[in-house]
Order: C-alpha cells, then sequence, then structure tokens
C-alpha cells in the first residue's frame, strides 16, 4: 500500500512535524493551530475548524469533549502570538494556506494585527517575518505570559469565552490566596459563584471559564506550577450538589494534585454543562449564565411567537459569535461583504467594530430590526416537535 | 475536502500494525477508501478479515465518512442484505476530531460487543436475543464463508464434488448454518 497516494509534495512540513508540533495541532485538522479560539471547555481549534464544526441551527458540541457551547469565540491574541513565535516558519505557512482557502471560499476570518503582515508578504516581501521572529523571540515569550487582567505570571490559564481574554487561576477565580494568618490547616477558601463577566473588558461570558489545558501544560513545562510556588488554594467547587463538595487544599495535598486531579475536580466533562444548566434553571432574575438561557431556547419547542425565543437558523452574532441568535436580530444595511452583518439583541447596544468574518463595520453603519419570519424549517419542527433541527435538514436533503 | 488530512489519517494507519485494521486507496482521488478489519480475537468474526468500503465526501471531516461491509458479515448491528452499519459515530454522534482509523476502530470493537437493542438487521438481532448458539453458528459460518480469504469451507467443496453449483452449494450451506448434513438434506429434498 502507497502511504502517500497523491506523493506530489512528499517533504512538505506537515509530513515532519516535530513532537512539540504535535502539542499544538488542532484536533480538527491536524494541522498546527491557525487563529487559535478557545470554546468555554478550554480545548483550542483554529478559526475557521471552529466554526464549520459548529451547528448553525442548534448547539453546538466541542469536537474534543462534546461540551455544548454556542459562541464562536474571538481568535485568542495570546495563543495566537505564542504559536507565531515558536513555530515561526510553519505558522506562516499556515497562514498563507488560510489566505487561499479564504479568497477560494470568498470569505475572511477575523483579524488579528499580523494578518496584514502576512498578506503584505503574499505580494512580495519573503522571509523577513521569520527573520524578525526568532531573534528576540525567547524573551519576548516570557513576557507573553501574563494574565490579560491583573498582568501578574500566567498559571492555571483560562481562555474565556467569547472575549479571548486570558486569565490566570487567581483572575479566573478557580484558585484564591491562603488566608493571611494561616496556620496550615484544612479550612478551604470560601466558595465564589463562577465569573459571569470578563474582568478585563467586562463583557459577559458565555459559561465559566475552565483551564485551557494545552497553555497549562506548556507552561507548567516551561515554568512549574505556580500555584505551588505560591501556595494557592485551589477553591471548591460553587454548587457541591454535583459530585459532591471536595474542598482543595493547599495543606492537605487535595489541591496539588497533577492535571487528572484536576480533571476530577473541576475538569470533568459534562458535569460542568449540568452544574451550568441547574442553575439557569432555578434562576429566574436573569442571573443564568448567558449560554444557558440559549440552550434552553435552542432545546425547548419551536415558538416563533415570541420575539424573544426566535431562532434565527443560519445566523451568527459579529459581536458575541453566538450562533445561531435567538431573539432580537439586528443587521446591518450598510455592511457590504457577501456574509452580512448581524448583532443580537445585546451586542446591538455596545458593539463597535469589525465582525468575527472581518465585516468593515463601523458604529455609524444603519442597523435594521429583522422581523422574524417563520421558515420551513420552524414549521417543520413545530409540527413534529421529536425530531432535531439536523435530523430535518438531512431529510430535506434527501439523507438516508 | 481536507487533502493532507486524509492523507495524514492513511499513512497514520499504515504505520499501525498492531491494530488489526488497514486501508488503503482506490482510484486517485482519496473519496473511495477500502478498509479492512481482522475479526477480533474470541469472537465469531475471528480468523476473518472483514473489508469496509468507505466513502469520503467533500465536507469532511465535518461530516462522517460513509461506510459499509462489504464483506457479508452475520452480526445483529450489520445489514445481511447490503452491509449497511448502524454505529451512533457514523450518524449523529459524529464529531469531526474523530478519524477513519477510530471509526474503523469501533467497526471492530463493535464486531466483539453486538447491540442487538439497537439493530440495522432485525432478523439477526432476533436470532442472537432468542436462540445464541444458532446465532453463533451462523456466524462462525458466514466468516469462514465470506471473509476467510482463499480458502473455501470443506463444505462447499464437498457439495461442488458432488457436482452442485456454487450458487446451489453456497444457498444451501447458508440456509443450514452451514451445517454439511443439512445442506445435502435440503439440497437433496
Amino acid at each position: 500500500m502507497s502511504p502517500e497516494p497523491a506523493g506530489s509534495k512528499p517533504e512538505m512540513s506537515g509530513m515532519q512535524s516535530s513532537s512539540e508540533e504535535q502539542d499544538w495541532e488542532c484536533a480538527v485538522c491536524c494541522e498546527l493551530l491557525y487563529k487559535p479560539v478557545v470554546p468555554p471547555c478550554g480545548h483550542p481549534f483554529c478559526f475557521w475548524c471552529a466554526h464549520r464544526s459548529m451547528s448553525y441551527t442548534s448547539v453546538s458540541k466541542c469536537p474534543l469533549c462534546r461540551q455544548e457551547f454556542t459562541h464562536l469565540p474571538r481568535v485568542s491574541e495570546l495563543l495566537h502570538n505564542v504559536l507565531k513565535s515558536k513555530f515561526p516558519g510553519r505558522y506562516r505557512e499556515r497562514a498563507r494556506e488560510t489566505v487561499e482557502f479564504e479568497a477560494e471560499q470568498e470569505i475572511e476570518s477575523m483579524q488579528t494585527d499580523e494578518t496584514d503582515e502576512v498578506k503584505e508578504d503574499e505580494v512580495g516581501r519573503e522571509n523577513t517575518f521569520a527573520a524578525a521572529e526568532t531573534s528576540p523571540a525567547a524573551s519576548e515569550e516570557d513576557e507573553a505570559f501574563r494574565c490579560d487582567n491583573c498582568g501578574g505570571r500566567l498559571f492555571h490559564p483560562s481562555v474565556v469565552s467569547p472575549c479571548s481574554h486570558c486569565l490566570c487561576g487567581l483572575c479566573s477565580g478557580i484558585y484564591a490566596r491562603p488566608p493571611k494568618d494561616e496556620v496550615p490547616s484544612c479550612a478551604s477558601p470560601s466558595a465564589q459563584p463562577p465569573l459571569k463577566q470578563c474582568p478585563v473588558c467586562d463583557c459577559t461570558l458565555a459559561a465559566p471559564p475552565k483551564v485551557c489545558h494545552i497553555l497549562n501544560d506548556y507552561l507548567v513545562k516551561k515554568y512549574g506550577r505556580a500555584e505551588d510556588d505560591l501556595g494557592l488554594i485551589r477553591r471548591p467547587r460553587t454548587r457541591s450538589e454535583s459530585g459532591g463538595a471536595k474542598p482543595a487544599c493547599g495543606c492537605c495535598g487535595g489541591g496539588a494534585g497533577d492535571g487528572e486531579a484536576e480533571g476530577g475536580t473541576l475538569e470533568g466533562e459534562g458535569s460542568g454543562v449540568g452544574e451550568a444548566r441547574r442553575e439557569g434553571e432555578g434562576d429566574i432574575n436573569g442571573e443564568a449564565l448567558l449560554q444557558d438561557r440559549i440552550i434552553r431556547v435552542l432545546k425547548s419547542p419551536c415558538d416563533t411567537e415570541s420575539q424573544e425565543n426566535f431562532v434565527h437558523f443560519g445566523v451568527g452574532c459579529d459581536g458575541c459569535g453566538v450562533c445561531p441568535i435567538v431573539g432580537r436580530r439586528y443587521t446591518c444595511l450598510e455592511c457590504k461583504e457577501r456574509i452580512g452583518f448581524d448583532l443580537c439583541a445585546r451586542c446591538n447596544e455596545s458593539h463597535v467594530g469589525p465582525g468575527r468574518f472581518n465585516q468593515q463595520h463601523r458604529p455609524e453603519h444603519k442597523m435594521e430590526l429583522v422581523e422574524p419570519k417563520e421558515t420551513l424549517l420552524h414549521a417543520l419542527l413545530k409540527n413534529h416537535p421529536g425530531y432535531t433541527a439536523e435530523y430535518l435538514i438531512e431529510l430535506l436533503n434527501g439523507g438516508e | 475536502m481536507d487533502l493532507s488530512r486524509v492523507q495524514k489519517e492513511i499513512k497514520e494507519i499504515s504505520l499501525d500494525k498492531a491494530s488489526g485494521i488497514s486501508v488503503r486507496v482506490m482510484g486517485n482521488d482519496l473519496t473511495r477508501l477500502q478498509g479492512t478489519i481482522n475479526g477480533p480475537k474470541d469472537t465469531v468474526y475471528e480468523g476473518g478479515v472483514f473489508v469496509v468500503d468507505i466513502e469520503i465526501k467533500g465536507v469532511y471531516p465535518f461530516e462522517p465518512p460513509k461506510m459499509r461491509f462489504k464483506t457479508k458479515i452475520y452480526h445483529p448491528n450489520v445489514s445481511s442484505q447490503n452491509g449497511a452499519i448502524c454505529l451512533d459515530i457514523l450518524k449523529d454522534q459524529w464529531s469531526p476530531a474523530l478519524t477513519i482509523k477510530t471509526a474503523l476502530l469501533s467497526l471492530q470493537a463493535l464486531l466483539c460487543s453486538p447491540e442487538p437493542n439497537d439493530p440495522q438487521d432485525a432478523v439477526v438481532a432476533k436470532l442472537f436475543l432468542g436462540d445464541h448458539p444458532l446465532f453463533e453458528r451462523t456466524a462462525r459460518h458466514w466468516t469462514r464463508t465470506y471473509a476467510t480469504p482463499g480458502q473455501e469451507t470443506e463444505g462447499l467443496t464437498q457439495l461442488l464434488e458432488m457436482g452442485f453449483t456454487r450458487e446451489q452449494a453456497q444457498e444451501a450451506l447458508d440456509g443450514a448454518a452451514g451445517d454439511l448434513n443439512a445442506a445435502i438434506a435440503a439440497l437433496l429434498g
């Protein structure tokens, strides 16, 4: 059997990626991550891989852990910069591949500062990028690992969704400083309600953050565990009814386990979702987590009467990235891009700047409320409440 | 389609000699592959090599590859008529982080532990639950007959020697779950 059937470019770097590069591969395209986005579960994917993995009609699931999410996050600048300085040549190649893909599809991904550089490169300049990156990278890289909120050493990092600011374990509320008059004891720090707003930009978080393991593993390998060095204490889980309270404690070693122990306490698959949902359901004061309310509507029977529960199938918000938009939807009358520019009710009040797909939207552009219009899919869903939108679409497409 | 990912996947499968699966490219555009699965040890499929037709569509990996057994196999979750497979990860539980390899490995696992309560072939599933020994005999017979390369079963050889055509002999043996005497009785009866 020939392992390389095409055989045209056997020497491409993709085939001989180093083991370190493999640590930073996207689980969907199996290439080096490019323009990484991180859903609340903490698993990074390329912008386009995440976007194309999402459901346009219902709740999306992480390709790796299947945790539900509803927002296409922004590109993480921190991860983007790390990748760019660690693998300058390959990252540039990925940039070029992506630019080609985008030209073919006539779409654009969210822009980062460097994309323009690559585009200029396309026109003429060669190799300046790589040369500029290699020499000062080492110290600059250390400098890059800072918490976006407190500016301190980055440890137990979570990339919060949808704004993609990167928080340290203290700012995300997963760790706490030990009490001042501390005599080693098992007195655990108070539980903190899950983070609902990004402390950097005040945007409403889609879901409470979880650690980004790929980045955490790298930081631990390189700098050790800051949470141990600083004697920090892992906070107990907020709602103890799920899985029993396990107060993590620095002094008895409860919180000082390795990644696997963490898996048990915080990153337990699916439990985070269940937990969040419980809270959402019990909460009637509009305090529910953003993602929760949307998931609840998406899983409820189709309702086209109420404007608040109307689902705009196939349309995402260019502000917070929620897809599909649930509730009021506004569309820009002036953006020329083929993909259009839409906002959810929440973002229509605050959002400025370019869209998720680099639409050149300006605050002065005129936005218009889109009247909810019942589609065939809405009608089918109302008549067949037992079926999912995906299944009905497959039927419409004549699937098996 | 993500060509480079499919190429990488094929290469990775070819490097893994221990898992008992393989894949090869049919044609030259990577949309049609053929996988093989070695029947797992201590099952009625042991000793068999099962060929799976794989179709990779343009949207792969965002939609699952289409898989179908080309080799006839007697299994509650596989159609005994056309090889269609009932396995959740090939349908709504697919995730773009899964691969052709993980799908083939899942099929191998399905051979180890059939799910008769979520059947593809109701007749096979009924036999699996109702008359398990007969199910096992039939499945073993199918494995020997259809999934063992270059090897005719003794029964078939004898029937051919007795002058029956291959089709007649095969049909009678299948109907008798591989029991030669019963097959002869059926043919002469």
